[in-house]
Formats: structure tokens, sequence, C-alpha cells
């Protein structure tokens, strides 16, 4: 008999307390790697967003908590275009605005021929005439949430617009938003001359050393912007800066219930124990093997609490994926980092959450054990 | 019966309580009043009389499961608190039997008697072995899986008699071993501690209230209110 044996029949005795003190556990660890996984998923679109544009640096306001930084003049863009090292801009404003029965979408719009319209694939109908026309091509999964095909009118900014093309990315954010040309949405949202990105593509031999210091001198010479390269721009950004800080908070959150949990638990069961293991010292234990008995109980619990969790997210995100305002726009990526430090956090949890129970029970008299029962 | 012990040195003193006071409660309860107690290795001891005479507190002192408050207890001529930790001297020495046989309602018969030996360096399989030999000694072979719930009050005690021999004791302590038992299994349990002591030479000190079970040893000694108040020996028995 190994002293797993005592551990687990100690936990399968106690059914429903072991069940509950794991899905307490397992509620706080899948946000926990849900919320992980929302900001990988995050960087990763963003990432895949500047790589299908082919975008090497990124410039925007210096904002937080606000998922689209705030409008800055394009008279900037201007003096930004014209550095050395700098081949192509692109002026981008975008926002998120409700239109026909969906709370929130991405209305994004770009400078009219400028090299972000390039990578995208036209699938039905055709590109905005011009700058100024007044129509909106969808991307492939807004036209599926929204129900629209080419020619049919949508109500967007405040005014009706045609959709007149309906295009495919590999970028998830651009497949799932309404494009309209920029003159045309600073004319409807009054933001004249305003924009909220600028999409930068260096020349070829422009290394990465070099591009972070173009991304500097932007910095140094217009006070309030924030120039970062392409693979970097998502850490930069306020969202992944907000999901990372939701994700600390609900961690922390989750390691206090966890403790409170775990070690409730334990401290229950070992006072219910008490005559047990007081025997136990009586016929020869050392306080050291009872420690490893209690500690190894509530470990298991993290672990099975961290286990249960990661299956959890995973459920989760596929109940959110049916969701049609999240389906498409989010997601979630739950990588094996994700899962192997939620469980190891859990364990972490756990173990701590037995160690006062652990010693407590350590210490206990045989023949003061005896007198409890 | 197993013949594993080995052969015992007449009148050697195996364990001494010498002067020996227990107090609680600030000094307000006195459980003993400078007991003095010599047991012989091989002897069968029974302490008797009545509840809180301190007999129990007595055989606690004899196992190292409390200390005294002043005085001491020796084993085999050494003093218990010059042996630091006293699990090993549980775990090694000492054999305990309780009134509430305290097995763990969640291991199996063979499981519990494999308890006392998870310190021990035999192997998994040869303590398997040994506590299927020792349930096969007590009559229980037929029981080795079976939960304490699924057993008699008898046959519990003899599964905690199977485990308190589990490392070989040199002193086995029962603390009103028949105490929850009825008639039909106190004598089962007070025939078999009889033959262990019989057959093996094993030093066995037994409290009890019950004058037909302390008939069973061969020294008696009757306490009240802390003190040794009566000592008599039992030829026959012995």
């Amino acid at each position: 008999m190994r002293l797993w044996t005592i551990v687990s029949r100690n936990l399968c005795t106690r059914r429903m307390r072991t069940a509950l003190t794991v899905l307490g556990i397992a509620v706080g660890m899948m946000a926990v790697v849900s919320l992980m996984g929302l900001a990988r998923g995050f960087e990763n679109n963003w990432n895949q967003t500047l790589n299908a544009r082919g975008t090497d640096a990124v410039v925007n306001r210096i904002t937080t908590g606000n998922p689209i930084p705030g409008p800055f003049s394009q008279k900037f863009a201007h003096e930004i275009a014209q550095m050395p090292g700098i081949e192509a801009s692109g002026k981008v404003l975008s926002s998120l605005l409700p239109v026909e029965h969906l709370p929130m979408m991405l209305v994004t719009s770009w400078e009219w021929e400028s090299y972000i319209w390039d990578h995208l694939e036209i699938v039905e109908g055709r590109k905005q005439h011009d700058g100024t026309e007044l129509a909106a091509m969808l991307g492939k999964t807004a036209a599926q949430m929204l129900n629209k095909k080419v020619g049919d009118t949508l109500k967007v900014i405040g005014t009706e617009v045609t959709v007149c093309g309906i295009y495919e990315s590999t970028s998830m954010v651009e497949a799932g938003a309404i494009l309209i040309s920029l003159d045309v949405m600073q004319a409807h949202t009054d933001n004249e001359e305003k924009i909220n990105f600028m999409n930068l593509r260096f020349e070829e031999d422009i290394d990465k050393a070099r591009g972070r210091e173009i991304c500097q001198e932007i910095e140094a010479n217009h006070n309030g912007l924030s120039a970062s390269l392409a693979n970097e721009a998502a850490d930069h950004h306020s969202t992944t800066k907000a999901v990372k800080g939701m994700t600390l908070a609900v961690t922390l959150l989750a390691m206090i219930v966890g403790l409170a949990s775990v070690m409730n638990t334990m401290l229950m069961s070992v006072f219910e124990r008490t005559v047990e293991i007081g025997v136990l010292r009586a016929i020869g234990w050392r306080a050291a093997r009872i420690r490893k008995m209690i500690l190894l109980e509530a470990t298991l619990l993290g672990v099975a609490g961290g286990i249960l969790g990661v299956l959890l997210g995973f459920l989760a995100r596929e109940f959110l994926y049916l969701l049609p305002t999240i389906r498409g726009t989010i997601r979630i990526e739950i990588g094996m980092d994700a899962v192997l430090s939620t469980i190891f956090f859990a364990t972490v949890v756990g173990a701590l959450s037995g160690l006062y129970p652990a010693i407590r029970a350590s210490r206990m008299n045989p023949t003061v054990a005896f007198r409890h029962q | 019966m197993e013949q594993e012990q080995e052969a015992t040195i007449p009148h050697e003193c195996l364990a001494e309580v010498i002067e020996a006071t227990r107090s609680y409660e600030n000094g307000r309860v006195m459980a003993l009043r400078g007991v003095n107690l010599r047991i012989e290795d091989g002897e069968f001891v029974a302490i008797i009389g009545s509840s809180g005479s301190g007999k129990t507190t007595l055989l606690q002192l004899l196992g190292g499961l409390d200390t005294p408050t002043s005085g001491e207890v020796k084993f085999r001529e050494k003093a218990l608190s010059e042996m630091g930790d006293l699990s090993t001297f549980r775990a090694e020495k000492v054999g305990f039997v309780f009134q509430s046989f305290h097995l763990l309602p969640t291991l199996t018969a063979c499981e519990n008697v494999q308890l006392p030996m998870v310190e021990s360096p035999l192997s998994m399989r040869d303590r398997e072995e040994r506590a299927i030999f020792l349930l096969k000694e007590v009559g229980l072979a037929d029981r080795t899986h079976h939960r304490p719930t699924e057993l008699s009050g008898g046959e519990r005690q003899r599964v905690a008699i199977a485990r308190s021999l589990a490392n070989k004791p040199d002193l086995l302590l029962a603390d009103e071993p028949t105490g929850n038992l009825d008639c039909k299994s106190t004598a089962m349990v007070m025939e078999l501690l009889a033959r262990l002591h019989r057959e093996n030479g094993m030093t066995l000190v037994l409290v009890t209230h019950d004058l037909s079970t302390a008939a069973h040893a061969g020294r008696c000694i009757e306490m009240s209110d802390g003190v040794v108040v009566k000592e008599r020996t039992n030829p026959a028995a012995r």
C-alpha cells in the first residue's frame, strides 16, 4: 500500500466535498485560462492583420483602456511618411459602432490607394470606385453576421451605404469588419483630418534594429504618439494590456478563492479525521509523513481543479463561439503554455492551501486526538 | 502462531515507570501521582481500576504517547525523554490495541494492518505478505479485502491486533480491548492475546475494568485516584 492509496481513498470517500472544492478551483482556473487565451488570440490576430497588410510598423496615439486609440491629426502622418527609410504609409480611422442588430462592429476606413488595400481578395462585387463613394465592403464574416449581400444597403456611420463588395482576409479582425474609404469615414464621423492609426512599410534594407530606431524617432518628434514594430505592436496595444491586466486580476482572485476553498476543505477534513490522525501518530507515523499526506491531498485537489478548469475553458470557448456577436470577431487561443501554466498554478494553490492544515495535523498529540471522539 | 519473537530473557526489565506524575489543566487534575511500575520481558500484566483511576494515562506513558509531568519512563534501561522523536519508538517497539479499534474506515483489513509498516524499509510486496500472514494468524484469512464496516466488532479488534503486531513489537499495550465487544468476541480476543503471550512470549500490558478479563494476566495491578493501590500475582495464569 502506498501513501497515494490513503490519499486517494480519503478524497474519494468525501466525494461531494471533494467535487465541490475541485469545481470551485476549476471555475477560477477556467477564467484564468480563457483570459490568457483571449490575450493570446488578440495578440495573434493583431499580428496577423498587420502581417497580411505587409505593415512593418504602426503609429497611434498613446491611450489606455480603450480598444481603439483616440484620433490624432493627420498632418503628423504627412511628416512621418516623409521620414527616411519609410517606403509607404497608409492612414486608418477605425471605430467600434453599433450596426443594424449587432451592438458592436469594427468599422474601419483606409486611405484611398494606399498599400493597405492591396492584400484584400474581393470574392464578390467590387471595390469602391474612388475614395469618395458612399459604399462599403464587408468582410466575409461580417456579411454572414449581418446577412447582407452585394447591392444591399446598410445603415452605418449615421447614413445608408450600399454594399459594393465582399472580401476575404486572412485576418479575423478584417474578416469581421466593415470597410469604407477614409474620406467618407472622416466626413461622416466628425473626424475631418483625423486618423487613429498609421501603417508604415519600411524600405527593404531596413532591419529590425533600424526599424526600432525609426519608431523611437517618431515618438521623440511627435509627443503623445506611440510607434511600434508590427510584431511588437500587439504588446503595446491597449486592449492587450487591458486583457493582460484582467488576466492578472482574475488570477489573483482565483488564487484567493482557491486558497480559501482548499484550505477550508482540508481543515474540515483534518478536523473530521482527528482520531484517525491520532491513531497514525500512535502507531508510529512521523509528523513529516502526516504533513505529506495532507499536502498530497490538497495538491491533488489543486491538480484536479486545474485540469477541470482547463477543460471548462475549452468548453466555454466553444460556447462563446456559438454566440453570433462573438463568433468571428474574438479568437480565444488556448495554447499548451496556457494549459500547463494554469495546471501548474492550480497545483501551487492546492499545495499552499494544504500547508497550514498539514502543519496543524502533524502537530496533533495522539492522546488529545483520542479525546476528540 | 508465528514463531518470530526472539526468546525472552527471564526477569529482564523491559519497561519501567519511575515516580511518574501526570497532571492536566495546570495541575488542577492529577491523573497520576508518583507511580512506580516495572514490566519484565515476557510478562502479562493487567492494570485494573475504575474510570479516572489513571490506568489509561499510565498505559499512554508506557507507550510513549504521552510524557510524564515529572518522573521518568524507561524502555530497556533507556529513558524515553532521551529518545527525541518518539514516533520511531512507537513504530518499532510498541504495538497498540484500542477499545474502539481505531481502524481507518477507507482502507481494507489488509491495508489497515500495513499502516505501521509504512515507515519500515520493507518493500510493498513484503508488507502485504506480512499483513496477510498476520491476518491469517488472527483467523481472518478470508477477510483481508473487507473494509472495517464489513466486519463484526470482534473481527475489527482482531484486525487491530494484527496491526499492532505488524512491526514485531517488544511490548503490546491494550487499552480496554474487549470494552466494545460481546461475550463471544471478548472470549475470542482474550484467547488470542493470551496465545500471543503464551506461545510467543509477547510482553503484554492490558488495561481493563473487567476482573474476568484481568484474570488472564500473570500480574494484576489495581489503581485508584492516580496511584497503584494493590498488586497481586496470578501464578495460574503465568
